[in-house]
């Protein structure tokens, strides 16, 4: 028996396909694009390739995300914090916070016992902080994303940037760059403006014993370093960290359909 | 000239009291009055939330709400269509330069009360906000308030009067009693100057004595939401609140608040339940979300919640019971509509509020709370977090923070709205 996850986000779909002793045999990350629906489909393609089956093979899809509600085929749409939290305890059971950085959200959610929802706090009105934000300053800074955390550890001086929006931030950026300031400073100023943000939400919802980090902005080690010296704490990161929410979404299909050790066994870390 | 059917909203899988055909008759009849209050040569009195308008109704003043109207605009905007009541905004801040940081309720007011005639109307001028003869205003729910009365005094140069209402720290003080009772004989004196008329005392008892009725009826009905499952859900009974506002005093309010009462009591009695499913009980702080009525109904009830109670609704019931009862002494009357006036619920601390929000979970057997921010109204948002933290605590219950303006349709992103709600709803289930 396998089901399916699929998690469309704004910038990203990811697809998991996961078998009845809750292994990930397939998964895919797609742009989402301007075409949700496509993205889901194609994400679920791929996923099912790589897992060598064939849609019949799925008894259920679980839908999360911003899309959740428009992929066909989906039995069931269930929010990202739910599927978040799920995913979270699956891979690192002793988990209390989960912090997820997605593309254009930022999440805290603090767990209680099988990996449910016990509160969470979301980024309020706009992007700042989030993985757009870091798209956009490394435009600005001609800086390939993938080099952003990296550098930023190389950083000699702190820089504050103050704008709590990014649009202004990314001015501000323009204008430290034009005063001579080194790129690995303004980037370790970025992600710590980030973790600052971040470590407020931390503080609204209660930091638990053991916190894991999810999302796309996971894989960026600076602002993992920024979060970590402001919160006091070393963070679990699961490989990949960007198809948590699927493999939670995974999760409560063989939840429904029956499979009910399903969220309390301890699987690898994907 | 047809009258409007006026859109209560509430979703299609909330059971809404049958009352709303009455509602819209009575909300017609008053519109009309309104329209036709000059050629009956009845005066028009702009006035706000809080006012006691057995005053007016009394001395055959016609009292007009800019507040309810522009809340009206934006709720009978929001369909497929409509301009969402965007327009409104659009409109103040383009043409009177407004800014979007000042609060939803002055800028739609004044665009009501000032660029009525150029708003979308639906075609039938019932919508239309006359211009005012006179205008009372007080600093009782915000200074705003009272700032942006002066700016619609001044367009139409026309009497006003403004009654001050010293905050209430802990317990109302006798001594700013007495002083609101004194303005409230100077309000008296300005309107009997205004009207040529003098007040009759015997209509100010009456006027009185039908506001207590309707109160009784009122908190009643609201009080039945207590019952599992509930007969009502808050969204759909905050409807029933405009009579209580706009029409206080007079007999048709009392009438109209006993036949809603008959209702609901016969849907306790047949097991008529407002969502059949019922299985969260939801506290609403404060006031509904206008132009997304609808959208808040359809999704809680997606997840059997219902809205037991809402706080902006519930405190126009406990308003009289500050005041002395139903008595028929012109000044002991006098006293009543001061206390009115006083201890309107934002002219009271956080303990005050903490309390009635204790007294609300209690009774209503809640066990979620949903607070909006009303983003831009710094007299209902400014102890919102407070009010989070102490329910968490002392009550025990979860609690959800939302973020938008109950007015202005431009601040509200469905999409985080929705995964913040569903996410809460996935908690309690």
């Amino acid at each position: 028996m396998l089901v399916a996850g699929i998690d469309v986000g704004s910038l990203s779909t990811d697809v998991v396909i996961m078998d009845a002793g809750c292994e990930v045999v397939g998964y895919a990350v797609v742009a989402t694009g301007a075409h949700a629906q496509q993205a889901a489909q194609e994400g679920l393609a791929v996923a099912l390739e790589r897992a060598e089956c064939r849609r019949d093979d799925i008894e259920m899809v679980v839908s999360t995300g911003y899309g959740r509600n428009i992929v066909n085929g989906a039995q069931r749409g269930v929010t990202e914090i739910t599927c978040h939290a799920k995913g979270a305890h699956f891979l690192f059971p002793e988990t209390g916070t989960v912090i997820d950085i997605g593309g254009q959200d930022s999440k805290v959610i603090r767990l209680k016992s099988g990996g449910r929802v016990a509160d969470f706090a979301m980024n309020d009105k706009c992007a700042a902080g989030t993985g757009r934000f870091l798209e956009v300053m490394a435009q600005a800074m001609s800086v390939d994303l993938s080099e952003m955390g990296p550098r930023s550890l190389e950083s000699k001086e702190f820089v504050q940037v103050s704008s709590l929006c990014t649009v202004f931030a990314e001015s501000e950026v323009v204008s430290l760059i034009a005063q001579g300031r080194a790129i690995e400073d303004i980037l370790n100023g970025l992600h710590h403006a980030i973790a600052d943000r971040i470590s407020s939400l931390v503080r609204r919802v209660g930091k638990g014993s053991t916190i894991t980090m999810t999302g796309g902005v996971a894989k960026n080690i600076g602002v993992v370093a920024a979060l970590e010296q402001k919160l006091e704490a070393t963070f679990q990161i699961p490989k990949e960290p960007q198809i948590v929410g699927a493999i939670g979404a995974a999760i409560i299909a063989l939840e429904h359909l029956e499979c009910r050790d399903a969220g309390d066994r301890t699987g690898a870390a994907a | 000239m047809e009258a409007p059917l006026i859109r209560f909203p509430t979703g299609p899988t909330v059971n809404r009291v049958s009352s709303v055909g009455f509602l819209n008759e009575v909300l017609i009849d008053y519109y009309r009055t309104v329209m036709q209050a000059r050629d009956r040569g009845q005066l028009i009195a702009y006035v706000f939330d809080g006012f006691p308008t057995e005053i007016l109704w009394a001395m055959n003043i016609v009292p007009v709400f800019p507040q309810k109207y522009s809340g009206m605009y934006v709720t009978q905007s929001a369909r497929p269509g409509c301009s969402s009541g965007v327009d409104i905004f659009n409109f103040i801040e383009g043409q009177a330069g407004y800014s979007q940081d000042i609060c939803a309720s002055a800028r739609a007011s004044v665009a009501m009360a000032l660029y009525n005639d150029e708003l979308e109307r639906f075609g039938n001028p019932l919508w239309s906000m006359p211009k005012p003869d006179l205008l009372i205003s007080a600093n009782n729910i915000c200074d705003t308030v009272a700032m942006y009365a002066k700016e619609i005094v001044k367009r139409y140069d026309i009497p006003a009067f403004c009654l001050d209402t010293p905050y209430i720290f802990g317990d109302p003080d006798p001594n700013a009693i007495r002083y609101i009772v004194r303005q409230v004989r100077e309000l008296i004196e300005f309107l009997e100057t205004i009207s040529g008329q003098r007040l009759d005392r015997d209509r100010l008892v009456e006027a009185w004595i039908n506001s207590a009725r309707a109160t009784v009826f009122w908190s009643q009905t609201l009080d039945l939401a207590a019952r599992r499952p509930s007969p009502t859900c808050g969204l759909d009974i905050t409807n029933h609140l405009l009579p209580f506002i706009m029409l206080r005093g007079t007999e048709g309010a009392a009438h109209y608040y006993r036949t809603l009462k008959a209702e609901v009591e016969e849907r306790v009695r047949t097991g008529v339940a407002a969502l059949p499913n019922e299985r969260h009980r939801i506290l609403w702080d404060i006031d509904p979300v206008y132009h997304r009525i609808n959208y808040f109904g359809q999704r809680l009830a997606r997840y059997g919640a219902v809205v037991v109670g809402i706080l902006y609704t519930y405190v126009t019931a406990l308003e009289l019971s500050t005041a002395p009862p139903a008595s028929t002494d012109p000044d002991e009357v006098i006293e009543g509509l001061a206390r009115v006036i006083y201890t309107f619920h934002l002219n009271r601390d956080l303990d005050n509020r903490l309390r009635l929000v204790a007294h609300m979970v209690k009774k209503f057997g809640v066990d979620a709370m949903v607070i909006n921010t009303n983003r831009g109204c710094k007299a209902c948002s400014g102890l919102l977090y407070e009010v989070n933290h102490a329910v968490r605590e002392r009550h025990g219950i979860p609690v959800l923070t939302i973020d938008c303006d109950v007015l202005d349709p431009r601040f509200f992103s469905e999409g985080q709205i929705e995964t913040r709600v569903d996410a809460f709803l996935e908690t309690l289930d």
